[in-house]
């Protein structure tokens, strides 16, 4: 549109999209479900408690795992195909890679992985793993570290070429994202297996720390920089924070993942190092979300209007707030408190329901209104926002306060057992929240598969894609020469 | 501002490249190389000069009960290290440390409490108590909430299969290398970790109690413990029943049944059978111990971690469910010839006076009744001679002494209950 000198703009993989979409959702619901039937377990202990496969522990492993790389990669994965031709200005690798990867990383991650732990094997390569967010069993990993390399052959390479417009900051994280994750995953499953105990517990720690802040930070924060400015077709707040941002979250973050392991035996300066960088990172947070809620600053209709960017904008304040909250929790007085309460799980599902759903539904929803032809509910998919939220914002108060009584009951030196009655109520509680969740997510299901074909409504409301020179256009970068 | 001219096409090493060999690359290795590269070798070399080095390793059944418990996802609940902080090391015992850990792989530290710190489990219960909890925790911890494990086992909790013996046999094994080491006795026993961190507060003014201390059976003959009723006022005992009501009912009724008759839903599953409490009388003193130690040898874990007010209403309610028992004086000449059976034949554990001290009674776990302390109905007396109790060192007495004798005999400890009635108070 405004910038003359652009070419045709490249090929998409339409189909990619929708098939790595349907995958993630599909994901989500049985993962979900998982992460419902452990809830229930907490009032129903002997809920299906006869079935070694559907023994809490297996399904919990699925739960976490399931929506790390079912739901978010999946989700990742669609909108990459959305976002990288326009970032690169020419289409990903292949399209028979993509649908090689797309298989692989569904049926030998995904699949294997659930059915792996759920069948309880206990030989090494084919046994779950206690190992927090890489729980699949190595032969699983093994699959899922030769599909990243994948992902960077598919989505990186063609990034790193020179691209007439320059490379827009949504690119950094998806070439940060997708290298740093290729090298940590491996150290971080297979090095607890080599090395024993505390030793492997702090290469534990940065994995725990690196799933979410190196895999699943970059890409949704990739989303957020990219759908701001093509739905509001203006530019980004401030260029120099984005820089400023991204490479203090390269920096900051990777250094925190002691913090899950304090007061632990690990060596105190390395403890002491990673409350510090845990700081740190939430100074890091308050730049890069003051850049993105800046560059929509005045853009309300647009934020109310625009389902997507809607929830994009609420999964930046969730990312705030966890961030936030991160930084409390890794001091001192306050981990002593907290640490192994159920205040952890509040705050890793506001990290992962909260911040990271909300990107990459916003991300799934935004690059599928753009497939030609899909059918798109507007309705269903506004509904689907507030259930989810309300869902989240239930379960994260109840939890929070949940956690809270257990950790003063364990501090008073009252009997085990006084914590888990005294909470009781408030794990049925948590039950009750994960009712609209679940709607929530069938909701927007329903919103990608029912209303009206998109090609005729959406494709004139909203605006059209961007390309490298549009994201010149809406201010990414001066282009040398124009 | 930020984007600078030199990244424009055609530049053989561009902005991206940038990206991905320092924010990817670098700081990758930076991150790796300083949070675990440096402190695993710090690591290293600490477990090499700290570890005892007879420490043992793993047996392969233990080994493979931790592969179960990693399958399981019992670290999603449990975890396997006690931090230095107060309210762990009262509840568990000093922090673990790093050479605690050396023979695991992988890591089984675990990011969630649900059910309790398992880092000090060796020896705190028998394996028939953790047989009875895996094949449902409900059965021995009421309000419980941890799943039933009935794969483990053959259609009953004194079946386990293979599997459930070898988890059993790794949950035996935590923290047995740190027990048997004598690390705890050296002369500094504030870790290293205690020393180096910020929250020795609380732990400086003598916190530290080992679990082992706190927990655990401890095999003593009516070992040490508080008399927990005589600080209760008679006008509080009523309430202090009913209190102790309560707790029987959430935390005993499980092995030892509602009505205390030692008929709860675990007892199948445990030997020795859970005391019947219906069956002897026993004093304020030795339900006191029973709680404060635990008893050896048995399931009856010690409940040094219920408030004294709770301990003492629990004993105040244990004895409204003892047999009330007239004191039927014996005949003096059936009394001596129980005396004279007693002598011959029972004395080498239960002791001259009755007070379960006999020569062997060290050797004897659970320890023999202390007759001073118990006063079983005659009844139950009398089953107890002619069958033994499984899982003690009681035998039958029915090939040995006659029916006669045995009516004495139990006349004669029945007698002895009570201070001051020992034999040293010589023969009727």
């Amino acid at each position: 549109m405004t910038a003359t000198t652009l070419s045709a703009p490249p090929r998409v993989e339409y189909d990619l999209i929708k098939a790595h979409s349907l995958a993630a959702i599909v994901t989500l619901i049985i993962s979900a479900v998982f992460g419902a039937i452990v809830a229930l377990k907490f009032t129903y202990p002997d809920f299906l408690g006869s079935y070694p496969w559907a023994t809490w522990g297996r399904l919990r492993y699925d739960h976490t795992q399931g929506i790390l790389w079912g739901w978010l990669c999946n989700g990742f994965l669609a909108t990459l195909y959305h976002l990288v031709p326009r970032l690169a200005d020419r289409p990903v690798t292949s399209r028979r890679l993509g649908w090689a990867l797309f298989w692989l990383w569904n049926l030998g991650v995904v699949l294997s992985g659930w059915s792996l732990v759920l069948a309880g094997f206990d030989h090494w390569l084919v046994a779950a793993k206690p190992l927090a967010w890489t729980e699949f069993p190595a032969v699983t990993n093994i699959v899922t570290e030769f599909c990243l390399a994948l992902w960077f052959v598919q989505f990186i390479l063609p990034l790193l070429k020179p691209i007439p417009g320059g490379l827009y900051v949504s690119a950094w994280y998806i070439i940060g994202g997708g290298v740093f994750s290729f090298l940590s995953f491996p150290i971080g499953s297979l090095v607890p297996e080599l090395v024993p105990g505390a030793l492997g517990a702090a290469f534990s720690g940065l994995w725990i720390h690196d799933a979410v802040g190196l895999l699943v930070t970059p890409f949704s924060l990739a989303i957020a920089y990219a759908l701001i400015p093509a739905v509001t077709r203006r530019p980004i707040y401030s260029h120099f924070l984005s820089m400023i941002g991204f490479w203090g979250l390269f920096f900051v973050y990777p250094l925190t993942g002691t913090h899950h392991y304090v007061y632990s035996s690990l060596p105190m300066d390395t403890q002491k190092a990673a409350i510090v960088a845990s700081v740190y990172q939430g100074a890091d947070v308050i730049l890069v979300v003051t850049n993105l809620l800046m560059s929509l600053g005045g853009q309300g209709a647009a934020v109310l209007k625009d389902i997507p960017l809607r929830y994009v904008w609420t999964g930046i304040i969730f990312y705030l707030l966890v961030s936030l909250q991160g930084s409390f929790q890794a001091l001192m007085p306050v981990q002593a408190l907290v640490h192994f309460t159920d205040w952890k799980i509040a705050h890793s599902h506001l990290a992962m329901l909260g911040f990271a759903t909300f990107v990459a539904a916003g991300g799934i929803a935004h690059a599928w209104q753009r497939v030609p032809g899909v059918r798109y509910n507007a309705t269903a998919m506004a509904w689907s926002y507030w259930l989810i939220g309300t869902g989240l914002l239930v379960m994260f108060f109840d939890l929070t306060a949940a956690g809270l009584v257990e950790a003063h009951l364990w501090e008073s030196g009252s009997p085990w057992m006084d914590s888990v009655r005294a909470v009781a109520s408030y794990w049925a509680f948590r039950d009750a929240s994960a009712a609209p969740v679940l709607a929530g997510f069938l909701a927007f299901l329903l919103g990608l598969t029912t209303g009206p074909a998109a090609a005729s409504e959406t494709a004139e409301s909203s605006p059209e894609p961007l390309s490298p020179g549009e994201l010149v256009a809406v201010g990414a970068h001066p282009v040398a020469g124009e | 501002m930020a984007m600078s001219p030199e990244r424009r096409p055609g530049a053989h090493f561009g902005y991206a490249h940038v990206i991905a060999s320092v924010a990817g690359l670098g700081f990758f290795v930076l991150s790796f190389v300083l949070l675990g590269v440096i402190p695993g070798r710090l690591l290293k070399h600490q477990i090499a000069a700290t570890a005892p080095i007879d420490m043992p390793a793993y047996s392969p059944a233990e080994q493979h009960g931790a592969a179960i418990f990693a399958r399981e996802g019992c670290t999603n609940c449990h975890s396997q290290q006690v931090r230095f902080v107060p309210a762990d090391v009262a509840r568990w015992g000093a922090p673990t440390e790093a050479w605690e850990t050396k023979f695991d792989y992988p890591q089984l530290w675990g990011t969630r409490r649900t059910g309790p710190d398992l880092a000090r489990e060796a020896g705190i219960r028998p394996d028939d108590w953790q047989q009875v909890h895996l094949f449902n925790p409900r059965l021995t911890v009421a309000d419980s909430i941890m799943p039933a494990y009935p794969w483990l086992f053959d259609g009953a909790p004194n079946r386990p299969t293979v599997e459930g013996r070898d988890l059993v046999a790794y949950l035996q094994s935590l923290g047995r290398a740190r027990a048997l080491s004598g690390y705890d006795q050296q002369p500094s026993p504030a870790s290293a970790a205690m020393s180096m961190g910020g929250a020795s507060d609380g732990a400086s003014d003598g916190a530290l109690i080992g679990r082992g201390d706190a927990n655990a059976a401890q095999r003593t003959i009516d070992g040490p413990s508080r008399r927990f009723l005589s600080g209760l006022a008679p006008a509080d005992l009523p309430a202090a029943v009913a209190h102790g009501a309560d707790l029987f009912a959430h935390s005993c009724a499980s092995c030892h049944g509602a009505t205390g008759a030692g008929t709860g839903p675990a007892a199948a599953g445990l030997v020795p059978r859970p005391a019947d409490l219906q069956a002897t009388r026993l004093s304020d003193e030795r339900v006191s111990s029973a709680l404060w130690n635990g008893v050896a040898g048995s399931s009856m874990p010690a409940w040094r971690d219920l408030p004294s007010y709770d301990l003492a209403s629990l004993v105040a309610y244990v004895r409204t469910l003892n047999p009330t028992q007239p004191d039927n004086s014996p005949a003096p000449d059936a009394l001596a010839h129980g005396q004279a059976v007693f002598a011959r034949n029972c004395t080498s554990c239960h002791g001259a006076g009755g007070a379960g001290d006999g020569p062997a009674a060290r050797t004897i776990a659970p320890a023999p009744t202390n007759f001073q302390l118990e006063q079983p109905t005659t009844a139950h007396a009398l089953e107890v001679l002619a069958n033994g109790v499984p899982g003690t060192s009681m035998p039958s007495w029915r090939a040995v002494l006659s029916d006669q004798d045995r009516r004495d005999v139990v006349a004669y400890v029945r007698w002895i209950y009570g201070a001051g009635r020992p034999a040293a108070q010589g023969a009727p």
